[in-house]
């Protein structure tokens, strides 16, 4: 993910809301859209009002509200930070779509741009089926009430002249669970959607927002529970420091415990190793992914028998400790949207946060990740799982010190065309004996909620693991 | 040589610098990219973040477009 403006505002969305909580003086929560979008600021939008209105949502969805939920337009932010804190139960759809924010990109219209010559042969007047195209002041038009998008004038312009104009949301979604209202604003279904939030990630105005439960980890904390932070393997590089600092820091913010979930992670290493021995399919694939397995709950039925029954490292490290103290608070952190899903589903975790949530709590907290001690003990087995061919190299090393040599491969990333495949995957040809799956390009730490480029992560991942 | 010291505290990591310092700026010569620990600039000022240091003159909310644009206007002045 490549640092831009909608990740500069939803940060900083984040660090002006968790320090309104934490200062518990919320009427400054209204503040906030007036603050990141001053009077004499240049505006994104059209005007600065819509700025306003836009990061007013946004700021709702960081309370942990569905902006869809709004009865009441009058109803201020302050309110909404009010009745987060009163309550302790949130639903599982965590994607919202802001919709004064989309821009209700048409789906699948095409456009003939400048580069159109006005040529004497004219194919794309002639090919089309429809006679949408004519040529007026010396170029070719479309008449949109006559366009049918069949794409057919596309290949023979020999200019390239004509495009498709994409939806990005619509085309990044692997399971087409973003639809257009009539309006043409974007909706998720939620039955469809597997929460990979690939479209969070794509939508260059930001339309769509992640429901944040910080708000619901700051009420905890401030009530001096055990609260154990779980820390996902990819947060190696994800702060300025080493992994000392950053679970010195998150002890700092008020956690009882960090716990590493890398540790977990070797164990569910050793355990598919084990349950691949004894399996009775084929082939076996990975289960550390929640974006692909809920991917195959709703999608791809057929590729559930091969997929295996070991606990994700997040559901692991949750059960062990909820097992040592059941009163305890699991918050897991990590880059991943997903495991909000798996999370709400498990008993073991109660919290998902985010990397960039953590950022934000940090921030306003106001503490120098680079103040403690750089050196620390822990353990370095397990954090491969953070980059894609993590999980397949463990199992096989794993396998290997019993003796026993497979072949591996490894999906690295899902879009439409995996989607597909999974959906035949009974009929493809599977020259591989495990299969790991991971929803995002590269690994997690490519996930939704990662603070840095992978590219760093990736160098600061390797360091750890040689 | 010209260092740009750029502010690697926490704040100005998570709001940007950590993009920033994987800028390649070789092919400006006399110029030379620093990670810096926390500048301080953050806690009394009321500009925003991340800030970036050239020659004691201090530039606030930079973005990777924005330090192009300096660098050249610095190594211009040389």
């Amino acid at each position: 993910m490549i640092y831009n403006n909608i990740i500069h505002i939803k940060r900083d969305v984040l660090y002006r809301t968790i320090k309104s909580i934490v200062t518990k003086d919320f009427a400054t929560l209204n503040k906030i859209p007036y603050e990141i979008a001053p009077r004499d600021s240049e505006n994104k939008r059209c005007c600065i009002h819509k700025d306003r209105a836009v990061l007013k949502y946004r700021v709702m969805a960081a309370l942990g509200h569905s902006v869809e939920d709004e009865k009441d337009e009058l109803m201020q932010l302050s309110d909404y930070g009010f009745k987060t804190m009163g309550s302790t139960k949130f639903d599982n759809r965590n994607l919202t779509v802001i919709h004064d924010a989309c821009r209700s990109c048409k789906l699948g219209s095409h456009y003939i741009s400048d580069v159109c010559a006005g040529c004497v042969a004219r194919p794309c007047t002639s090919i089309c089926p429809k006679g949408a195209i004519k040529v007026r002041d010396g170029r070719a038009k479309i008449d949109t009430n006559l366009c049918t998008n069949c794409g057919k004038c596309t290949d023979v312009c020999s200019y390239k002249a004509i495009v498709k104009v994409p939806v990005p949301c619509e085309i990044s979604c692997p399971v087409n669970a973003l639809k257009k209202n009539d309006l043409g604003i974007a909706t998720i279904d939620s039955e469809i959607c597997i929460n990979c939030g690939k479209c969070i990630k794509t939508c260059p105005f930001g339309a769509i927002a992640e429901k944040s439960q910080i708000v619901y980890v700051l009420n905890e904390l401030r009530e001096k529970k055990t609260i154990n932070a779980l820390i996902a393997p990819s947060i190696a590089g994800q702060f300025p420091g080493t992994i000392n600092q950053i679970r010195e820091t998150i002890l700092t913010l008020g956690y009882s415990n960090v716990v590493d979930v890398a540790e977990f992670a070797a164990l569910v290493a050793q355990e598919e190793a084990e349950e691949y021995l004894h399996k009775k399919t084929d082939i076996l694939t990975s289960s550390c992914c929640p974006a692909f397995i809920e991917c195959v709950k709703k999608h791809a039925h057929g590729v559930e028998p091969y997929v295996s029954k070991t606990l994700s490292p997040m559901a692991m490290a949750g059960k062990d400790l909820k097992e040592k103290n059941p009163q305890c608070i699991n918050v897991f952190i990590g880059p991943c949207l997903a495991k909000k899903s798996e999370a709400y589903k498990s008993e073991y975790i109660d919290y998902v946060i985010s990397f960039e949530e953590l950022g934000a709590h940090v921030m306003a907290m106001d503490i120098d990740v680079l103040q403690f001690e750089s050196m620390g003990k822990y353990d370095k087995i397990g954090y491969g799982f953070a980059s894609s061919g993590g999980v397949l190299k463990g199992v096989t090393q794993n396998l290997r010190d019993n003796g026993v040599w497979i072949n591996g491969e490894k999906i690295d990333g899902i879009d439409k065309k995996q989607v597909s495949q999974f959906k035949v995957f009974n009929k493809l040809k599977k020259p591989y004996e495990f299969l790991e799956v991971m929803a995002c390009e590269g690994g997690c730490i490519n996930g939704p909620g990662v603070i840095v480029n992978p590219v760093i992560s990736k160098k600061e991942l390797d360091k750890i693991k040689s | 040589m010209i260092k740009i010291e750029i502010c690697c505290g926490t704040n100005c990591y998570i709001m940007g610098s950590c993009e920033l310092v994987t800028m390649n700026f070789n092919k400006n010569k006399g110029v030379e990219l620093v990670g810096s620990t926390c500048l301080g600039l953050c806690k009394d000022s009321v500009k925003r973040p991340p800030y970036v240091r050239i020659n004691n003159k201090v530039y606030s909310e930079v973005t990777p477009e924005k330090l192009q644009q300096i660098v050249l206007e610095v190594t211009n002045d040389l």
